[in-house]
């Protein structure tokens, strides 16, 4: 995993800068709360794709930066605002290298190691987690993910150009539906596993 | 790729899975990566299809089927990152469960 230092924080955000950003994302507060949201998320998975340790701090730095940027009076051309979000968050990229390299050359860093395969414990907790929140789906939703992973290798490709076929869907909106699922279960699963386990979900408290 | 296309291209070139493997396993130029992040933040489904391929490429590495390269930079990639770490722990866990008749969905009727 990263041994990289969390980055530092050159801005706080303040209501009134808060205020700025959410108008330059739309007149509408709610929409403009909604594309506040989303940008966060795309950010976080831009740094993440970008190899950059600390992604969810590195979009809020993103987000910081151009609000204050915007609070100091740059004027942003109509539908602009992405290609500022995104020039904002490279030069973050480039930033969080070169301070990663320099810090790695000080300290003769090993390169990171892969992680390690969980315990057996921790993988048990885990499938039993990953089973209650199966619960949580519709008998339609289980069934097309577990139709979704059906099979191995090349089987498992042709048994997805079937699905899609059935479902009179494009591959890549069988992908995308699959996907969904798949955060959901992926949050229940953390949810269920920071919680100590899925013992405590089925059996409730003091069983 | 040129950095000026129209949507339509855009879209077109950003969703093959080929471009999003290798843009997910940091193959591309800077020019064409910095185009994809460009799109894919302006555009939500081009964003979704970027994620939907990032599992795919974990399905991909679980069944052990990337190229030498493409497991290099895989490898180098989920080293790094505890967000993809974490999504492999829960392809595996869900591969897993798939793979165990009557274990997918508890009875919940009672």
């Amino acid at each position: 995993m990263p041994r990289a230092e969390r980055p530092r924080r050159d801005w706080e955000l303040t209501g009134s800068t808060l205020e700025g950003l959410l108008d330059c994302l739309g007149a509408d507060r709610t929409l403009a709360g909604e594309r506040y949201e989303q940008i966060r998320r795309k950010l976080i998975k831009i740094f993440e794709w970008r190899g950059c340790a600390f992604p969810e701090d590195l979009a809020d730095e993103t987000i910081n930066r151009v609000a204050h940027k915007l609070e100091d009076g740059v004027e942003l051309p109509e539908g602009s605002v992405f290609c500022y979000f995104q020039s904002v968050a490279r030069m973050l990229v480039k930033e969080t290298f070169t301070r990663e390299a320099r810090r790695n050359s000080a300290l003769r860093l090993r390169p990171p190691q892969s992680p390690r395969v969980a315990e057996d414990q921790a993988w048990q907790i885990r499938l039993e987690c990953l089973h209650t929140c199966m619960a949580g789906l519709s008998a339609a939703e289980c069934e097309l993910v577990v139709a979704y992973y059906r099979g191995e290798r090349g089987e498992k490709i042709q048994n997805r150009k079937e699905l899609a076929a059935s479902l009179g869907i494009p591959m890549n909106a069988l992908r995308i539906r699959v996907h969904r699922l798949r955060e959901r279960l992926e949050r229940c699963m953390q949810r269920c596993h920071g919680a100590g386990g899925a013992g405590e979900t089925l059996r409730g408290p003091g069983a | 790729m040129t950095v000026r296309a129209t949507p339509r291209r855009a879209v077109e070139y950003v969703i093959e899975p080929e471009v999003c493997a290798r843009y997910l396993l940091a193959d591309l130029s800077d020019e064409e990566r910095a185009f994809v992040e460009g799109w894919l933040l302006e555009d939500d489904e081009l964003f979704e299809v970027i994620v939907a391929a990032e599992h795919e490429l974990i399905d991909e590495y679980l069944d052990g089927v990337l190229s030498a390269d493409g497991l290099t930079r895989f490898e180098i990639h989920l080293a790094r990152s505890h967000g993809l770490a974490r999504r492999v722990e829960f392809s595996r866990a869900l591969r897993s469960l798939v793979a165990r008749p009557g274990r997918r969905r508890p009875d919940t009727s009672h």
